[in-house]
This record gives C-alpha cells, structure tokens and sequence, in this order.
C-alpha cells in the first residue's frame, strides 16, 4: 500500500504522543480514521515495547550501560549515550544529575538561551548535558522512527516527505519557542511542518468525534473555554463562534499564560500531605520510596475522584529492600485528603477578585523553570477570563461590546487533558465558572462517553485531523492568527538628562490575530542600515494588547514581555565596502505559521532575513 | 508450561486479595502461592542446565563465532529468548508488584495485618503490569452458579465438566468458577544481544546500590 498521511504531534511536556490519518481521496464521503500510533521505546534494561505515548524524558546512560544496553531496530551507532522513554523516566527518576524532563518548557523560559547544554538542570555531569532544543530535537527523531518502524511493521510503505505533519505548542508559546520547536522538527529530518495550538487542537479532535451534531452544541454568540490541564501544564483559551456571511465562524479570541502547574503537582501534594502524616508518626521514608507513594497516590486519586461511594484508598509503600512484611509502611488516601488537598487546594471555588499571588520579589530569585508560584488553578483561571476582557476591550473594533464587564464570559467550557477523566473535577470547574460568571453555562459534550478516556490522546488526534483539514481544504477551520503581538525596541530620541535612565519605546510589527499566510510593511519607518555589521534590536510580545496595529506606538517597552533579540547583518555584495542602505521592515506569518521578519530595501527589492537571537542576556 | 505456573501463581493471588478465602484456608492458600512458583523457579532452573550443558563445550571448534553460523546463533537465541521472556516477565511482577519479594519472604512469620498490607503492593503492581500484556476477561460471561447449556463442538479447553458428565452433549450444568481468559496478549518484545542474554535470562531483579 502506498499511502500519504496527515501526521499530528502532541510534543508534551511530560508526554508524546503521535496520530496518523490518511489523506483522503476527494471521493471518500466519511471522514477516515484517526489512529494513535504506538512508539517503541525500551521498558527495561533488556525490553522494548510499543506504547501509546513517549514519556517525554531522556536519560543520560552511564559509560557502563553505553556499552550494555540494548538499540532499538534504528540506533545505528556502537553506543547508546541516552534513551528515552519509559525505561528512561522510570530509571532515571533516582538519578536527577542523568535525568532530562520538562524540555519544553524550557524553549519559553526568558533569560536562558535554549540552544545552549543546561540540562539536566543543575547537574554535575558537565560534558554530558544537552541544550532542551537538542532534547527535543531527540524525541521528535524518537517519534519519526517510531513511526517508520510502525508503518514497516504494517507493510505500509509510504514517504514522509509526501505526508503532511502538525505539531502543537501551547497557545502561550512566543515566538521563538514556536521557531525553535519548528527548527528542531527540520533537524529531526521531519521537513518543514505545520505548528497548531494545543488547546485548538483538542477542539478540532472535538469537531471531529461531534460530527455534524458540533453546530447543534455551538451557537452564534458563544464563548467556549477550551479548560487544558495536563500533567505539568495549564493552559487556557477562548474560541468565539461569529458570524461571517451568514455562516457560523469559529475565531480563537484569547490565550492566556502558560502555567507550569498540573495534575503531576497534585499527585505531588497528596504524597506530601501522607509523607507529613507518617513523619507525625515518627515514620521516614526515603526519596525512592517517595516516588511509590507519589505512583500510588495517583491511582489512589483516579480511584476516589471516579468512585463517589469509595471513602478511603489504603496505601502500602514497599520498603527498599526486600523485606516487604516487616518493613513496608501502611497509610491511607481518603477522600478527606481529596476534598482538602485537590478540591479546595487546587479548585476551591473563589471569586471573580482572588487574583494568583505574585512570587515575591525579594532576594535572589535562582533560575530555572518558572514554576506557578501560586498553586490554586481556580485564580489563574479567574485571572486569564479578566486578562482576556481587557485584550478585547483594547480593541476598537470590539468597544461596542463594552457594557462595565469585568471578565470574558464563557458560555461553554471543552475539557482537555488527563485529569478531567474524573467528573468530580470536570463539575467542580464548572461550578467554579458559574460562581464567577453568574450565567449559564454548558460543558461541550462528547457522543461516545467512552472517549472521555481518551483525553489525554486528543491533542495528537486533533493534530492529524487539523493537518487533514488544511490539506484538503474541507472541513471548519478555527480562524486564529497570531495569539500575541510582536515590538521591536527603538531607542527614543530625548536629550540626555543625567540620571535618568530614557525608556526604550517600542513599535508594533505583528499586531495580534496576524493570520497564516499574510505579510506587512512598515511604511512608515525607514531604517538605515550599514551592510557588513550586524545590527541588533530588542524584541517584545504581548497577549493583552489585541487592539495595537501595525505601527502602533508605545512610549514604554517595559510593560511589554521581552522575547528575545532580533539580528541581522547585511551583506556586503559590492568592492564599495561598508554602505548604509534605507530598508524598511516586513513582516510575515508562513503558511505553516512561523513568524518572519525581513528588512527589504526600498529601490532594489532585494531582502535580508532578521534571525532570532536567543543567547542569554 | 512455566507461563501456566504464573497464570496460577496470579491466580492464586487474586484469589487471596479478592476472594472470600475461609479463615482456616489462609495458610493453605498462602503455601500454594509459595509452591506454585517456586517450582515454576525450578522449572526453570533445570531447563537453563539441560541448555546450557551441551551448549557451551561441545560444538565447532570456536574459531570466530561470527556471521559464519547464523543458524547455530538464532538456534540459540530461540531458546534463550523463550526463557529469557519468562524471567523477563517475572523481573515485571517483580519490579512493579514486588512478586518475588513477597514469595520469597517466610510468611509465617508475619501477622495478618503486615501480609495484608504488602498484599496491596503486589496487588496494585501485578494489576499493572496484567493490564499492560493482557486484556483479562471470564471466560463466562454470566454470573456464578448460573445454568448453562454446552452445545456439541464446545471447547473443552475453555470448559471443565465435572459430576456427572454425560457421553454427549448437551451438556447442562451450575458455573462454580467463570475461568479466565485473555483476549490479548502482548508481552514486551525483549531486545537480547549476546552480551545481555546471560543476564536477561536469569536476572529478575538488580540488586540496588545508592551512590551518595
């Protein structure tokens, strides 16, 4: 068989996963199947097998084990100098100075150049860490031979470079982590791929499994909360359902931070609060016999959360050593620990005024990843639904919607990720959402409730569908545009005043919703710049300021989120030397949806690419 | 046969976990547990003898045991494998249900209440590790003690008949047990080179060393 397919990639935080459905033929009237398609990675020292997902973590092997551990079907070279998968999370989750997780959130933590070898973080091993581009880098080559090995296994032959591959990002991510995650694809030999917003994704896979009954669910006039907690991550969006012409259109409207808190961190809580009540006790135990209690309280957790007549889950932790009668620990998860440390820790039903708590900013502040310092979801999601009015309200085009509101209400919430397979949690966001909106509000249902256990999958489906989508141009499509909009700095011209530091002023270049496929020119600004000399501009990004266009004007730039440095040097063609030409600055969102900033001489036409500078500043 | 053993050995334990088990069967039960695999264990042990002995010394005079015999090597490593499959399976049981510590520790010195709790380790690991290779099913779908008819050509694998049992169907008769099956089966594909044969087929469980 000779196939070309959509391909859809969900590269997680702490879990991959990758869907595949055939383009089809403009005949076909169903739409085809959208299938996961099982990744071999090592389970063990001399054991592979096919799962659904990659963990997306990466051990560094010892010299020893390079020499004994076994290759999958494609490691060509005589040593194995890492793996990844669940063999990997599982071996190196005693070995943090060798462990690498939580990339990802690496490529959009500010200040730190992700090209550059920092993982993993704080370890000893020098020469071996890796940059967290060149650990996704891996899984997505991970992924790609997985893939091969699967269709090989199949007897389908097909070439990648015929087949069209998504691969989504948080809507939070800015731009660089969007070029970077793109970038990596190329490396990891997968071509040039389409990027797609996570949270659409999980709604595209939404459109998908409704079928045709979606606009019986969706009316005109709806706001729907696309709710995605995942293991590490929260994140949130808002999709409008406008009238264009007379036909229903979905528009993305608003994404909010990206949060680095999830259903891990509850897990986490829950074995704290026990481990607290066995040391009451007088009871220690160890860092590994910590991560049996925080695997145990994760079951335990879907068991109560699923189960409303279960009261209590008895827990043993295992003794590290083989004595498991004599020296195993009992204790017991109840659903008091539930209602105490998941509901009111993470839900608790706040208001509309309980806005996230700062980190505080005194003292040095080490870095690293960005954890959510406040752990409580309901005020990040109080505070994403304020944010988004004020984004909308700083739009002239929507003033008219304007009546005193102080939050964007959602009319209807879709769920995403692992943790709201528990309906407990599902109906406590929306009790939490009615509290704060006081109008109706429905929660988007799936046909086939069996799917509810799929949550965790949908992201990559939806990947795959989108991709379809695009290819054959039938189907809805999310009309989304740019989530943020994009600054460079200009130094403003002031006469110097003696200790006052001028602010940098900062120009509009990409306003927010710049759709796929569209370019601009900043007419109105002409810079000269002098060939052979590299040339370097800060670069800023909001999502709150969807009513800036281009040229836009901001007095100043430290209200703004700094992404990165832009360079560009251009090139020295002519014996003249150095000249200064006049250029101005184009802007282009790609047809795969990557930002493009290139500066284009006036007379000639002829252009230089601006490049993202993300080394450490 | 020794892929028959563990099904007993889970069998038995499930039964301990789950069933009603009279109080005075406990120890009964707990002995099987104990026997079922440590002659499953024995099994094993031999059949490594019987291959390992004539393997090793007799064959071709060892020049370069290169790509020259690939038939000797997969000969080889077809044995090795299915035994290598079996402790690997068993190293599972192990690494996420703690089975081998649980069998191998004297439970008779230890009250109810500590063999119980470690009971729930074994439980939820082997659970894991069940759903992972196998999709668990009865092989009946009703209840307990309902009647049923056995037509001609039924599958005598899936049904044992016990009383009395007629020449010739139909066969009418009280479920006392729905059996087990699996409707899937799909155990970890073991990655064996010959450097990690040896140890892949008679390492269950790393001893574990902390580096401080």
């Amino acid at each position: 068989m000779d196939i070309s397919y959509a391909i859809g990639i969900d590269l997680g935080t702490s879990n991959s996963a990758l869907a595949l459905t055939p383009l089809c033929s403009p005949e076909s009237e169903s739409a085809p199947e959208t299938l996961i398609v099982p990744i071999l990675q090592l389970i063990s020292p001399q054991a592979s097998d096919t799962k659904q997902t990659l963990p997306s973590a990466l051990y560094l092997c010892n010299e020893q084990e390079q020499r004994q551990i076994p290759h999958l079907p494609w490691q060509q070279e005589p040593a194995v100098k890492f793996c990844i998968g669940n063999f990997a999370r599982k071996h190196g989750a005693l070995q943090p100075d060798r462990l690498v997780t939580s990339a990802k959130s690496w490529l959009c933590t500010p200040h730190l150049d992700p090209k550059q070898p920092i993982l993993p973080w704080q370890s000893t091993l020098e020469e071996r860490k890796i940059s967290p581009y060149a650990a996704q880098v891996e899984f997505l080559s991970h992924l790609r031979h997985g893939l091969l090995n699967y269709l090989g296994q199949k007897d389908i032959t097909t070439k990648l470079e015929q087949c069209a591959v998504t691969i989504t990002v948080p809507a939070s991510f800015d731009e660089v982590a969007r070029v970077l995650t793109a970038e990596a694809a190329e490396q990891a030999g997968w071509g040039a791929v389409n990027l797609l917003e996570e949270q659409q994704a999980a709604f595209y896979h939404w459109l998908e499994q409704s079928g045709d009954s979606w606009r019986e669910q969706v009316e005109l006039g709806d706001i729907i909360l696309i709710c995605d907690i995942g293991g590490g991550t929260a994140d949130f969006s808002l999709i409008a359902a406008t009238d264009n012409n007379g036909e229903l259109q979905l528009e993305r409207i608003s994404v909010g931070d990206h949060i680095l808190l999830g259903g891990d961190n509850m897990d986490l809580a829950l074995a704290y609060t026990l481990k607290a009540e066995l040391d009451e006790r007088g009871k220690s135990i160890d860092n590994g016999q910590l991560l049996a209690l925080i695997h145990s309280c994760c079951i335990g957790k879907e068991a109560l959360l699923n189960d409303a007549s279960l009261d209590r889950y008895p827990i043993t932790i295992p003794s590290r050593g083989a004595g498991i009668f004599a020296r195993s620990l009992s204790t017991t998860l109840t659903r008091q620990h539930i209602n105490s440390v998941i509901l009111e820790g993470f839900f608790p039903l706040t208001t509309l005024e309980d806005q996230p708590l700062e980190r505080p900013r005194s003292g040095l502040h080490e870095a690293g990843l960005n954890y959510a310092y406040d752990p409580v979801l309901s005020k990040h999601l109080a505070h994403f639904l304020v944010r988004s009015r004020l984004n909308s309200l700083s739009a002239t085009n929507r003033q008219k919607g304007n009546n005193g509101d102080k939050l964007m209400r959602p009319t209807a919430v879709l769920f995403n990720g692992g943790i709201f397979k528990a309906q407990t949690l599902r109906q406590r966001v929306m009790q939490l959402l009615q509290g704060f909106c006081a109008t109706p509000i429905r929660e988007l249902s799936v046909p086939d409730c069996t799917q509810q256990s799929h949550l965790d999958l949908a992201v990559a489906k939806g990947a795959a569908i989108y991709t379809r989508t695009k290819v054959s141009g039938r189907g809805v499509r999310i009309k989304s545009g740019t989530s943020r909009s994009y600054y460079i700095g200009i130094e403003s011209s002031l006469p110097a005043i003696p200790g006052i530091i001028r602010p940098l002023r900062a120009l509009c270049v990409v306003p927010q919703g710049m759709e796929e496929g569209s370019e601009y020119s900043l007419d109105d600004l002409e810079f000269g710049l002098t060939t052979g000399q590299a040339v370097e501009f800060s670069f800023f990004s909001s999502n709150q300021r969807s009513g800036d266009s281009l040229g836009t004007q901001i007095d100043d730039a430290s209200i703004l989120d700094e992404t990165a440095k832009l360079e560009i040097t251009l090139s020295n063609d002519t014996d003249a030397g150095p000249q200064t030409i006049p250029v101005k600055l184009h802007s282009k969102i790609t047809e795969l949806g990557t930002l493009e900033l290139w500066m284009q001489q006036r007379d000639t036409q002829q252009r230089w690419k601006i490049e993202f500078n993300v080394r450490e500043q | 046969m020794s892929g028959f053993l563990i099904l007993i050995t889970i069998a038995i334990i499930s039964t301990l976990l789950y069933g009603q088990v009279p109080e005075q069967f406990i120890p009964i039960m707990n002995k099987a547990a104990i026997a079922a695999p440590t002659l499953l264990l024995v099994i094993h042990v031999v059949s490594i003898f019987k291959k390992s002995a004539p393997t090793s010394p007799e064959p071709q005079p060892v020049e370069e045991p290169a790509p020259e015999e690939p038939s000797a090597a997969v000969s080889l490593s077809q044995e090795a494998n299915s035994d290598a499959a079996v402790v690997q399976f068993l190293a599972r049981l192990q690494e996420k249900g703690r089975l081998l510590d649980f069998l191998m520790d004297d439970i008779a010195a230890y009250d109810n209440e500590s063999v119980g709790a470690a009971a729930r380790i074994v439980h939820q690991g082997c659970c894991e590790v069940l759903d992972e290779s196998f999709t668990i099913e009865t092989v009946h779908a009703g209840a307990e003690m309902e009647t049923i008819t056995l037509a001609d050509n039924y599958d005598s694998a899936a049904y044992r008949l016990s009383g009395k049992v007629p020449e010739s169907a139909p066969f009418e008769g009280n479920v006392l047990h729905r059996g087990w099956k699996t409707t899937r089966v799909n155990l970890p594909k073991l990655v064996l080179t010959a450097d990690n044969i040896n140890s892949a087929r008679s390492i269950i469980a790393p001893a574990e060393v902390e580096i401080s």
